[in-house]
């Protein structure tokens, strides 16, 4: 009985004194988040302005909301953001159609010069992400304008205003231009709005904590490598989770993604569809859902003409180039691209073989399958990939968990061949086996 | 005859004198483990702790005035101490020595007087106390009910020989939940509070000093600072860092295994300092953190020199086998042991050979428990029969 109430004392003391911090530490990132973009929402909504005032508006906190958080690294962002202007001005001097493969080629190639020479580790790895959302914008323009999306070459305060909107310079998710200047002419705030913020920060704040202290606990460290693996996986995705839930606060509390009636309508990732993954593709989606329409529109599609496989090579190059000049991204990105593209065929074969509803992505209508997805067969073939899945994401996400010190300047070859040494390649090994019985089928 | 008793009179007297100073200088604030029990000192809550003339009794001076300063700190000071005789007790539960509290009185030991001799268990009890009051005050400071160490800028600004006393000492400033948050506040602490007293002039101080030491190193080894990345795709965006404390189980299991391969030292004037390097230390001062600049050689020359978190002793341990009131020492009868074990708790080792008695007893206690939503649990009595051997 004494035994059991220190068991649950200590418990609480290690939940608590890991807890709260890190809610002080999260809830004071989120309070200047929201207050910028609270603050750009109130004068959009209550002061009519035109339209450039509003861009500059954005730009401006933007450009304060950067320099809170990141400080002087801002620097870089506004290199990037004026050097890729001045860029797509000069390349529409000579061309009207390859403008967005020129810009795509020399923002890739800045990210990788800041990697590797310019900027300092630590900086880089804070700076990443933002000069990451930065590139996805840059680049969407530079291809919209080839597409003859716009009526005209954006002005500088649109583009400035763009590129460092507050709702999200930081966390993203990636919007187009259209939408970015729909969003920053509606008006709809009720009550709701309010409710949803506290809903989304309150989200947001559970997955932190999940990740930070509740995910590494739940597990010990001495037992099995492979719940240990899976352990360390998902206190990464429960950080992913906290990020992508954190940028629908801020993009809500700008007032961006509602609906006429103050619904939301944004949505970045899917936990549920992760956690419980019916296959690697959905999870490959549901990952990130606007970087996932970013690269079909503008990666995808651009290559589509040059052949599929061309195509998916691309797409998979540019997103792990997007990351960085980076050993863990580039392989964990390969791997998951592999993985997916072999499991894609397999369970396609596996379905006409059995006759069963078990494809990557589930059926839309009807499916022409003998078993329909609600039979035993279908259920049971389901759930067997399912855990197939949850075991590569173990697999996976494992990379991500390292010392702080990894993490704050980046991870290195060796951390990512060891992590995956110790689970002996296992998933490696089994998406080779599923390719050999995929070919002999 | 009457010349003769006078002189043996006298003689006690000067005895006792002579003891006195002696007996746990600085120890006696153990005493506040026992705080709020009954028949010991008037019940009191933990705001009012310090208030309590009981527990001024207690306390020196500097201790008086190290409460009065940081508001909330003797709640967790009583807290640890106590912490450290439950441990001290769970670690020792099946030993001759079970690191028993006397009745505590006022002016007595709370151990009783096996803390004059310089034995293993007095090592033990030093290093355990003093871990348990630096984990309390570290855990008090990251919860925030100790005003003077959360988030107080001024308050380090104010004493920077501390902060240095920090640095040397190789405890790190903390940075922790945003704000100055020092977690290195418990093991400064702790040294102010528990060392108060120990000069560190002779050779008992000295190995007082080392085991407090030790204690305190134990907890500040384990206890470390966390921290996070978030962001997107694994940058660093976002950084959260927070506290992990060791329990205070595993500082105690620590200090057993220190306890069991404790080093003995070597009694005075053999001492010659060691040599000193002061690069950190402020030059136109004597800082009294020099008091832990010493070296302890051990008792066997070939044995090496114990090291930071080794406990050390002077003397062995006495016989714990009979009652020894000149030491305080309760004796072995009536403990119980255990009939099948060949180890320390076995009724051989613990009876000391004296023999045991066996009886059965009827114990009554609850069992098939069931848990009833929401939220109660109800229990039978069950009767059980219980083999219990008692020492004679």
């Amino acid at each position: 009985m004494d035994e059991e109430d220190e068991y649950f004392e200590n418990t609480w003391t290690y939940i608590s004194l890991c807890g709260e911090p890190t809610l002080y530490d999260g809830l004071r990132f989120a309070k200047d988040l929201i207050l910028a973009n609270v603050c750009l929402r109130f004068i959009i909504q209550y002061i009519s302005m035109p339209h450039n005032v509003r861009h500059s508006l954005s730009l401006v906190f933007g450009s304060f909301l950067l320099y809170y958080n990141i400080g002087w690294a801002l620097i870089w962002i506004y290199g990037l953001t004026i050097g890729t202007y001045v860029l797509i001005i000069y390349l529409s001097i000579f061309t009207k159609k390859c403008r967005g493969f020129f810009v795509s080629f020399c923002v890739i190639l800045f990210l990788l010069l800041c990697e590797i020479y310019l900027i300092n580790p630590k900086t880089w790895q804070q700076i990443r992400g933002v000069q990451m959302i930065v590139a996805m914008k840059v680049i969407s323009v530079a291809i919209e304008l080839d597409r003859n999306l716009f009526k005209q070459m954006l002005n500088p305060l649109e583009f400035g205003g763009y590129i460092l909107c507050p709702a999200n310079c930081i966390l993203g998710p990636w919007i187009s231009f259209h939408t970015y200047d729909q969003y920053l002419h509606v008006k709809f705030l009720t009550k709701r709005w309010v409710q949803i913020i506290i809903f989304n920060l309150f989200i947001s704040m559970f997955c932190l904590v999940l990740s930070n202290c509740i995910v590494p606990w739940y597990i010990d460290d001495n037992v099995s490598k492979w719940l240990t693996a899976y352990r360390d996986a998902q206190a990464f995705r429960m950080s992913h989770y906290f990020v992508s839930s954190m940028s629908i606060v801020s993009m809500i509390s700008a007032g961006f993604g509602l609906t006429n009636d103050c619904h939301s309508d944004l949505q970045v990732t899917k936990p549920f569809f992760i956690e419980l993954p019916r296959s690697l593709v959905q999870v490959v989606i549901f990952w990130n859902i606007p970087m996932h329409q970013w690269l079909k529109n503008y990666v995808f599609k651009t290559c589509q003409p040059y052949g599929q496989f061309i195509s998916i090579l691309t797409t998979y190059a540019v997103s792990s180039l997007l990351h960085g000049f980076n050993f863990q991204f580039s392989a964990v990105l390969l791997s998951i691209g592999t993985f997916s593209y072999v499991e894609y065929n397999f369970r396609y074969k596996v379905a006409l073989a059995l006759e069963v509803c078990c494809l990557a992505n589930p059926c839309v209508k009807q499916c022409e399958h003998k078993y329909k997805k609600n039979s035993l067969l279908a259920v049971f073939v389901n759930t067997l990939f399912s855990v197939l899945t949850i075991i590569h994401l173990a697999y996976l996400g494992v990379m991500f968990e390292a010392s702080f010190s990894v993490q704050e300047s980046g991870y290195s070859f060796y951390n990512t061949i060891n992590k995956w040494e110790n689970l002996n390649y296992f998933s490696h090994g089994l998406a080779a086996f599923m390719y050999l019985i995929y070919l002999m089928m | 005859m009457k010349w003769l008793c006078l002189f043996v009179l006298f003689m006690c007297l000067r005895c006792e004198a002579a003891n006195k100073p002696r007996r746990g200088r600085g120890s006696l604030w153990w005493g506040i483990a026992k705080a709020g029990e009954p028949n010991n000192l008037s019940p009191v809550s933990p705001g009012v702790l310090y208030m309590d003339p009981g527990v001024h009794a207690t306390l020196r001076r500097k201790q008086r005035r190290l409460a009065r300063e940081n508001p909330g700190v003797l709640a967790a000071v009583a807290k640890g101490a106590s912490m450290a005789v439950a441990e001290c007790q769970h670690q020792f539960k099946y030993r001759r020595w079970n690191c028993s509290t006397r009745n505590f009185l006022r002016g007595k030991n709370l151990f009783g007087k096996i803390v004059d001799r310089g034995c293993r268990e007095t090592a033990f009890i030093y290093a355990i106390t003093s871990a348990g009051v630096t984990h309390a005050v570290s855990r008090a400071c990251a919860e925030g009910s100790i005003e003077s160490c959360t988030c107080d800028y001024s308050h380090v600004d104010r004493a920077p020989h501390r902060t240095r006393a920090a640095a040397a000492a190789n405890v790190r400033v903390w940075k922790w939940g945003g704000c100055s948050d020092n977690i290195g506040f418990g093991f400064r602490f702790s040294r102010e509070f528990v060392d108060t007293g120990e000069r560190g002039k002779t050779v008992r101080e000295k190995m007082n000093l080392h085991n407090n030491e030790a204690g305190r190193m134990h907890v500040q080894t384990e206890m470390r600072q966390e921290c996070k990345c978030h962001g997107m795709s694994g940058s660093c965006t976002v950084k959260t860092c927070w506290m992990r404390l060791p329990s205070f189980r595993s500082v105690g299991d620590a200090l057993k295994d220190r306890f069991d391969g404790a080093s003995r030292v070597m009694m005075p004037n053999t001492e010659i300092e060691a040599p000193v390097q002061r690069n950190d230390a402020a030059p136109h001062r004597v800082p009294r953190r020099d008091r832990y600049r010493f070296q302890l050689r051990p008792h066997n020359p070939d044995h090496k020199t114990p090291g930071a978190k080794d406990l050390v002793y002077l003397e062995s341990s006495p016989g714990f086998c009979e009652k020894n009131p000149r030491l305080g020492i309760p004796g072995t009868h009536g403990r119980a042991c255990n009939d099948t074990s060949i180890g320390v708790d076995g009724c051989d080792l613990m009876c000391c050979g004296r023999g045991y008695r066996t009886e059965t007893m009827l114990v009554v206690e609850r069992c098939n428990c069931t848990f009833h939503w929401c939220c109660e649990v109800k229990c039978k009595l069950c009767r059980t029969e219980k083999v219990v051997h008692t020492c004679l």
